[in-house]
């Protein structure tokens, strides 16, 4: 009991205590509000310059001429696929554990946002793959194990979709999306433990970027959009829910 | 212009690209944006 109220009473017991307020659905609808406007304020100028910068300031590559320019939206949305469905093993291992449901429903969200940037990584990557490789499509190792990320993704939604409980269909979907984390590791460093086809990681970690610096700060730029319009999307998503919630209240929820 | 569009060959390809990703990514904020809005209008209404 002492120890409990040392904990609450402490630095850490503060920033848990202000966390926590933000669980409550109305209060996280009235965040999030406040989170969109200001990140969409930031997003639109920083993806202006990555597209202006990757489409037409950057040079051509000696090699791939300018079907290189392909990376500016591929590279983002690969980087996404794996971003995200980090975040939605995250969110279903903290439901699965303390049964938030707020957690249940940015993790439903992330799954919907993820799988349409695993789907637009493999179409833009199929695209490139044509003029560079002579080929839309091979069973590489990146390419199968980024095509068995998007039926992970396919499948969580399916399992959501197909169970009529809402709480059993959150439950069973939660534990799939926990164990398919273990493709994230396999899908990263498919190009160091297989010989494949695709290419090495161009930027593996911020100190050690290969390309030069007119071409990659579009590449930063655009990847930092993408991340800020996840969080946009997954936010929008989640207050929508908190909306139909309250229309189901008032038997209201068939109308949207 | 037509140099731009053109882009030696790749065009076709980067454009596709860019295309494509335009359409899903704008369709994923629009659509839960004017959700919303429907939403608000069914509140106020009643």
């Amino acid at each position: 009991m002492k120890f409990k109220s040392k904990i609450l009473n402490s630095t850490l017991g503060t920033i848990f205590r202000a966390t926590a307020k933000y669980l409550k659905h109305d209060n996280f609808y009235v965040l999030s509000n406040k989170i969109i406007k200001i990140l969409s304020i930031i997003v639109f100028p920083l993806i202006i310059y990555g597209l202006i910068a990757g489409l037409f300031l950057a040079p051509s590559d000696e090699v791939q001429g300018d079907g290189f320019r392909i990376i500016y939206v591929h590279v983002p949305a690969a980087f996404l696929s794996l971003f995200v469905y980090t975040n939605l093993a995250i969110f279903s291992g903290i439901y699965l554990v303390w049964r938030i449901k707020l957690f249940d429903m940015l993790a439903k969200a992330s799954a919907e946002i993820g799988a349409v940037f695993t789907f637009i990584a493999l179409v833009t990557g199929s695209i490139w793959g044509k003029p560079m490789w002579g080929t839309w499509w091979i069973w590489d190792a990146r390419l199968t194990s980024e095509l068995i990320l998007l039926f992970l993704y396919w499948g969580y939604l399916a399992i959501r979709q197909s169970i009529p409980n809402e709480k059993s269909a959150a439950k069973i979907a939660s534990f799939v999306a926990v164990l398919g984390i273990i493709n994230v590791p396999i899908v990263h460093f498919s190009v160091n433990w297989w010989f494949t086809l695709h290419q090495g990681s161009t930027i593996s970690n911020f100190t050690n970027i290969k390309i030069a610096s007119s071409m990659a700060y579009p590449l930063v730029a655009m990847i930092l959009s993408f991340v800020l319009l996840y969080v946009i999307i997954i936010l929008l998503k989640v207050r929508n829910i908190v909306l139909k919630n309250k229309l189901q209240k008032l038997d209201l929820a068939g109308a949207i | 212009m037509a140099e731009l569009i053109s882009m030696h060959g790749y065009g076709i390809y980067v454009w596709s690209c860019y295309g494509i990703t335009t359409v899903l990514v704008g369709y994923n904020i629009l659509k839960p944006f004017f959700v919303h809005r429907k939403a608000m209008r069914i509140l106020k209404d009643n």
